[in-house]
């Protein structure tokens, strides 16, 4: 970038339509003198005007030099551009990848993105501009979803509360004990807080939090047990938090935003949806796989050669897997395939795990020929091995 | 795998990011060539005319005053077209400043798991959108996201694609008009890229007169507008000459079928907008479209499917998060590849329960202690059936 940077520096100095300006400027105002001159002085006249002719042709001259500095500059920084930006990347794109008639598909999927970030107008508009039909019920979940969010920011806990106490058998069977850590963040603020936020005025922060641990405890005792008893041990070291052993659930600095996190993914996973926009998340991962796609492209073209595999990308593309990593993988240890419904993972009875289609080689086909496990000295026969699933 | 961060592979899919800008300016300065060239010109002439009328004796000293006043209009004129053109110049350049920081905020960020890339992936995301849906024409829906988000403001291009879109309707709609003045406008280019635009409206224009039986207008634009440029597309004119023989419609024989048809309309619209991208340097499918068919191949695996996963939070691999899975873009990803692996990536400590579903051995305990399960026992997060622990059983996926 520091090339076309430069050349951008160069452009902004030289490349000025200002100076066409000024030099226009400049023989304005020797035309408007000789005016001038001419009518105040008749006589003058002829020397005026040839006064005129030689500025006009030194006009020609400059301003022809302010193009010729412009053209320059402009060019240079074009270069510098071209130099930049070699590759044409409509090459990677995969032509049957959206059909015109994926296009309305597509406009959902863009809408739904602006929903979920909370870009209700514009949301509004593309629903309108693409004639989409989305049900209005999830706008509303979202503006929902944004107002408990914003009440949070600001260490208002209640709607969070209501909200998944309201949903408190879904939250469970889906092994979320989001309803506790609100419970507990509220316990912990009440006990770091020593000013009303209402009122203004000192509260006793221990009698608060001990009656609000009374007050709404109770339900979590069976589930929660160890939790609590660290929460109500830590009660007695108030004065004293930073130097007790629970300095990490009370002082976390995170705290807010770990619950914040945790209600978007729980609150969006009870609407059927994922907490990150997938349009957001396919858009990075495109960014990522795009100059890997790119370059295989290129190479494949200088080599005249085309995907073997149609169903699968030709790389592997190096996505971060704490990102994008939402399925268990397996590729068949022996074909180093991955496995597909068509060709499903088989489980030997030595615990080792092959492609079916794997299995079938091993034993030339025939479903009672024993063979031995490539992986350890068992040997089955493919009719024990068992359909597994990851 | 990796994380870490190259910004120059990300530089690379801007190109119409700055060209764009640095395109419109050239445009600019070809403009005030032209301006220049011609005042320079006139004022030439003007100032050796008004020399020599007076040395011969022919201007009186008023008439010099009046061909001096002409000048100074004529320069006033010139200046005045200047400062519009430098206004302009000046948007191109703060749009192109703004993208050049777009991008060099790259260059600052170490890994993609920052925090600081997250944003600058936002707002790429969010330029993206306003591209895309500009090429279909929502407007509105473009300038609510500029709205939402003011800082795309310089680093989309509103112009360029609303008059594209306003010119593809007009073809549409059956109109040659805009079309016609948008060739005129970049006559140069297309002369260069011996594009047939031109051409082939202006041919669909007589048709047109054939088609609603105006002969005679039909006769004077063949002869006006397609007999100049009969050198280049002479087969074509002289074919189309032919036509005046048939009437359109009522015989369903007319060798002229082809250009008779509405579906020449779209034709010409599509051509038409593929000639404008070339010429600017726009990418045909959108930016958004490029990125995300790279993208969901990227994420789709075999096992991304339409139907629901289960939710859990406990999992490293939580299917219920895929993208690929997601109502929004199940349908979108159906008929992509997916992508490619060559190493297995399974929980650590893959356990199998009686059913054949394969989980880590961490991941089945601490589903089963947020589900507040009484030791010992285990739930499947798919199925929701419970086991006693003692039925898992070790597998060696690899």
């Amino acid at each position: 970038m520091d090339s076309v940077l430069k050349e951008y520096g160069r452009l902004q100095k030289s490349g000025d339509f200002g100076k066409y300006v000024s030099d226009i400027d400049q023989l304005l105002g020797a035309l408007q003198k000789a005016r001038n001159t001419i009518n105040s002085a008749p006589q003058s006249r002829r020397e005026q005007l040839a006064l005129v002719k030689s500025s006009t042709t030194a006009f020609a001259e400059k301003i022809g030099n302010t193009q010729k500095d412009i053209h320059s500059s402009l060019s240079k920084y074009s270069k510098a551009l071209d130099k930049k930006f070699k590759i044409d990347i409509e090459t990677s794109y995969n032509r049957s990848a959206f059909p015109p008639s994926s296009r309305t598909l597509l406009d959902r999927a863009i809408a739904m993105h602006l929903i979920r970030e909370g870009h209700f107008e514009p949301a509004d508009k593309l629903i309108k501009d693409a004639s989409l039909s989305i049900p209005d019920v999830i706008e509303e979940e979202f503006k929902n979803m944004y107002w408990i969010l914003a009440a949070l920011r600001g260490h208002d806990l209640k709607p969070a509360i209501d909200w998944a106490a309201s949903k408190r058998e879904k939250l469970a069977a889906m092994g979320s004990n989001l309803e506790f850590s609100l419970h507990r963040l509220q316990f912990i603020h009440y006990l770091l807080t020593t000013v009303d936020e209402e009122t203004g005025e000192p509260v006793n922060s221990t009698r608060r939090a001990l009656q609000y641990a009374r007050e709404n405890f109770a339900p979590f005792g069976e589930r929660h047990m160890a939790s609590l008893s660290k929460l109500m041990c830590a009660f007695l070291f108030n004065s004293n938090l930073e130097k007790s052993p629970y300095v990490n659930i009370f002082l976390s600095p995170s705290a807010w935003d770990d619950v914040a996190k945790s209600f978007t993914k729980e609150f969006c996973s009870l609407l059927g949806l994922s907490s990150d926009s997938p349009l957001y998340l396919a858009a990075a991962a495109g960014a990522i796989a795009l100059p890997t796609l790119l370059k295989v492209g290129t190479i494949m073209r200088e080599k005249h050669t085309e995907w073997s595999s149609e169903n699968e990308l030709p790389v592997e593309i190096p996505l971060p897997e704490s990102m994008f990593q939402f399925h268990a993988i397996f590729v068949c240890p022996v074909s180093k395939e991955q496995t597909t419904d068509e060709n499903p993972p088989m489980m030997m009875p030595c615990g080792h795990i092959v492609a079916k289609e794997s299995l079938g080689r091993m034993s030339k086909g025939n479903p009672n020929q024993r063979f031995k496990c490539p992986y350890c000295p068992n040997e089955s026969i493919p009719n024990q091995a068992i359909r597994v699933y990851f | 795998m990796s994380k870490d961060f190259n910004p120059e592979n990300h530089v690379l899919l801007e190109q119409s990011l700055l060209k764009l800008p640095q395109q419109q300016m050239r445009q600019t300065f070809k403009t005030s060539q032209k301006y220049i060239e011609r005042d320079l010109a006139f004022l030439n002439n003007a100032a050796s005319e008004a020399l020599e009328s007076c040395n011969s004796g022919k201007a009186s000293p008023d008439d010099s005053l009046s061909q001096l006043d002409v000048m100074i209009s004529r320069l006033q004129g010139l200046k005045r077209k200047m400062v519009n053109l430098q206004a302009e110049e000046d948007v191109y350049m703060r749009k192109s400043k703004a993208r050049i920081s777009h991008l060099q905020a790259l260059y600052s960020i170490s890994s993609i798991e920052d925090k600081d890339y997250e944003r600058w992936n936002q707002i790429r995301v969010n330029r993206l959108l306003v591209d895309d849906v500009l090429r279909n024409g929502y407007v509105d829906t473009a300038k609510a996201l500029v709205d939402a988000n003011p800082e795309i403001e310089d680093l989309v291009d509103m112009d360029i694609l609303v008059q594209c879109k306003a010119i593809e309707t007009s073809l549409r709609a059956g109109r040659t008009d805009e079309c016609l003045a948008w060739c005129q406008e970049n006559k140069s280019y297309l002369k260069k890229a011996r594009s047939s635009l031109e051409y082939e409206v202006r041919l669909q224009q007589y048709v047109e007169f054939v088609r609603t039986g105006k002969t005679v207008d039909a006769i004077s634009y063949y002869r006006k507008y397609l007999v100049p440029i009969a050198d280049v597309h002479f087969d074509s004119v002289i074919r189309i000459a032919g036509m005046l023989a048939f009437s359109p419609g009522s015989d369903q024989e007319s060798p002229y079928q082809d250009l008779f048809s509405a579906e020449r309309w779209n034709h010409l619209a599509e051509t038409f907008v593929s000639t404008h991208h070339l010429m600017h340097g726009i990418t045909m499918p959108s930016l958004l479209q490029i990125t995300l068919s790279a993208g969901l191949s990227a994420l789709k695996t075999p096992s991304c499917k339409a139907e629901n996963h289960p939710i859990t939070f406990v999992s490293n691999y939580n299917s219920s998060l895929c993208p690929i899975c997601s109502p929004e873009l199940s349908e979108l990803s159906k008929s992509l590849p997916y992508a490619h692996h060559v190493r297995s990536m399974v929980d650590p400590e893959p356990v199998m329960l009686p059913n054949g579903r394969i989980y880590g051995h961490q991941t089945l305990m601490d589903f089963a202690a947020n589900a507040g399960l009484p030791a010992g026992r285990v739930r499947d997060p798919t199925t929701g059936d419970e086991w006693d622990e003692k039925v898992l059983r070790r597998v060696y996926p690899s």
